[in-house]
């Protein structure tokens, strides 16, 4: 049994790689938020294959998905769907929003509203969503990939502590090494044309994802319940608990992490664990996952900004003094 | 009833008021201060007459009501040049035409500076205090003096601050020092959740110090190295399976491993 999941996360990953040069980093973040049922924020210029890369994922496990592009127009409705008259029975019917989905991808999320950026983040706390007096379940495995671009701000908001508190993780994208951009512009080299109804169009990435499956959302089940059963020590929920109070403690943080850092770190250590194949969590889990865990948890104060201190920085320093 | 009688009281006092102009002058203002006065007067609404730059008096009506077949005026008025005036010559009918039938309303503007001044400026008398030497070798000594007493404070808080360098360049034991109790304890048995859990962060940190890592480096990625280390890494990789794999699984012997650190050869 534990072959099959180990094979299982390498073939998600080989499909991956199929399409998706380098960004390995990336796609076990996505595993991780996968395996534990949580949401994941990205963070990244345009251009990084993000929606590629969840289209993929979503592919290869053979889960329902759904793109929302977020705008500054967008209503709650538009995403957990609304009460629409039938004219012929004059009878309300309910239709469903795109949210109702295993794997949605909120893109730009900074740019809608703040009500339904609420109302998205409100669905991805209770996983259930009401429409007129009906209240319905979303469906299960229901995960959210929200992205936003840090370099444009006119036209967005921000999305509040207290909201991306929500989100597991926080993973910013990097620009690939040098050697990956390579390896991308020759593959976009043979992609070639794409001749349809006497007409042709240039082949994209997205014409190569392969549409059967690698794992079933069985599959995903049984990873999820394998990720729950990772040991977790009394001594890392120790190291755990003393780096999160740590954010708290620091000079030139303002708002450390909340205990909901903790738990999630708990989680996507073991997930990491998991797809490392180890049954137990280690140290390099926890500073692995740090960035990603309590970075966006915590604000830091307005004299160390003007000091040019960033996140990043004094995280480092936080797990430095905790070593 | 009594109400009545209040207004009654009003209406004679009002009416003892406007007998003043014809009485005594009312008390004199100073110069540059508004005074005022309510006068009732007859004949057709009068108006206030134009200042020129030679006009000793200003006057101005601020209000006027029908007063029967006369008019009741509120004049406001402030003075430029000491002296008894009378206000209605500086009152104009409607055409511009100086009244003739007024009765007299006097006013007294009174000066600010003594009755028999002679217009002369008054000398500003000085203090009998004076600084004995000029006044720039006292701001030069005065100088000197601030920087004498200011420097002992200034020697105080440095010696201050060379303390607590002090304090912390000495933080008593060092890593190694601190280790020690910590590793007993691990060989024994006796270590706690706690002191596994600082025993697994010195052990971490004095490998680092050891081989000269970067403080502010990656830390997953310096695990990663530490673990790959010959000699670092057998400890660290026994310690892992030792702090963190389930209970009952882990093969590894504490106080072997532990066995270079308690008794170390340097």
């Amino acid at each position: 049994m534990e072959t099959i999941r180990k094979n299982l996360v390498l073939d998600v990953r080989q499909r991956v790689a199929e399409v998706v040069v380098g960004q390995d980093t990336v796609v076990e973040r996505l595993l991780i938020a996968l395996f534990t049922g949580g949401h994941l924020l990205l963070q990244g210029v345009p251009g990084l294959a993000k929606t590629l890369l969840v289209q993929t994922i979503s592919n290869a496990i053979d889960l329902r998905f759904s793109r929302v592009q977020f705008t500054i127009d967008l209503l709650p409705s538009d995403i957990l769907g609304s009460e629409v008259l039938d004219q012929r029975n004059n009878e309300f019917t309910t239709h469903l929003g795109p949210i109702f989905t295993n794997l949605l991808l909120a893109d730009e999320i900074n740019r809608a509203a703040p009500k339904v950026q609420s109302a998205l983040l409100e669905a991805m706390q209770e996983r259930k969503v009401t429409i007129g007096n009906e209240t319905h379940a979303l469906p299960a495995p229901f995960l959210v990939i929200a992205t936003q671009n840090p370099i444009e701000q006119s036209g967005t908001f921000e999305l509040p502590e207290a909201q991306l508190d929500r989100f597991m993780l926080c993973h910013r994208l990097d620009y690939p090494a040098a050697g990956e951009e390579e390896d991308v512009l020759r593959r976009s080299l043979a992609l070639g044309l794409q001749r349809t109804d006497g007409g042709a169009v240039p082949r994209t990435a997205f014409d190569l994802l392969e549409k059967k499956p690698v794992a079933t959302g069985g599959d995903l089940v049984e990873m999820m319940a394998a990720v729950q059963e990772v040991h977790v020590s009394d001594v890392f929920q120790k190291h755990t608990v003393e780096v999160v109070r740590r954010t708290r403690r620091h000079p030139s943080i303002e708002i450390g992490g909340s205990p909901r850092a903790g738990l999630a770190m708990i989680q996507a250590a073991r997930a990491r664990a998991f797809i490392h194949g180890r049954d137990y969590v280690v140290p390099e889990d926890l500073y692995a996952l740090a960035e990603d865990v309590l970075l966006h948890r915590v604000r830091l104060k307005y004299e160390a900004l003007a000091e040019g201190v960033s996140g990043v920085s004094v995280l480092k320093e936080i797990l430095s003094e905790a070593a | 009833m009594n109400r009545r009688l209040i207004k009654l009281t009003l209406i004679a006092s009002a009416l003892g008021g406007l007998a003043k102009p014809t009485g005594a002058p009312p008390d004199p203002f100073p110069i540059g201060m508004e005074g005022s006065l309510i006068v009732v007067l007859p004949g057709e609404p009068l108006k206030a007459a134009p200042v020129g730059d030679k006009s000793t008096i200003i006057l101005r009506i601020q209000d006027m009501f029908p007063h029967g077949s006369d008019h009741r005026y509120d004049l406001r008025y402030f003075g430029f040049v000491p002296g008894e005036y009378d206000l209605g010559k500086f009152l104009r009918h409607a055409d511009g035409t100086a009244p003739t039938n007024l009765p007299p309303i006097p006013v007294r503007i009174r000066g600010m500076l003594p009755a028999n001044h002679d217009g002369m400026l008054i000398e500003e008398e000085t203090g009998n205090f004076s600084l004995p030497g000029s006044y720039t070798a006292w701001l030069i000594g005065t100088g000197i003096v601030w920087g004498l007493a200011a420097w002992p404070l200034f020697l105080l808080g440095r010696k201050k601050k060379t303390s607590l360098r002090q304090a912390e360049a000495e933080p008593g034991p060092d890593l190694a020092e601190q280790l020690r109790p910590l590793i007993e304890q691990a060989a024994n048995g006796t270590l706690d959740t706690y002191g596994r859990a600082r025993l697994e962060r010195m052990i971490f940190s004095h490998w680092r110090e050891q081989l000269g890592l970067p403080e502010d480096g990656d830390m997953a990625e310096l695990h990663h190295q530490l673990k790959a280390h010959a000699e670092a890494g057998p400890l660290l990789h026994g310690l892992e399976d030792w702090l963190h794999r389930p209970p009952g699984t882990s093969t590894v012997d504490i106080p072997t491993l532990l066995e270079p650190y308690r008794h170390p050869t340097e």
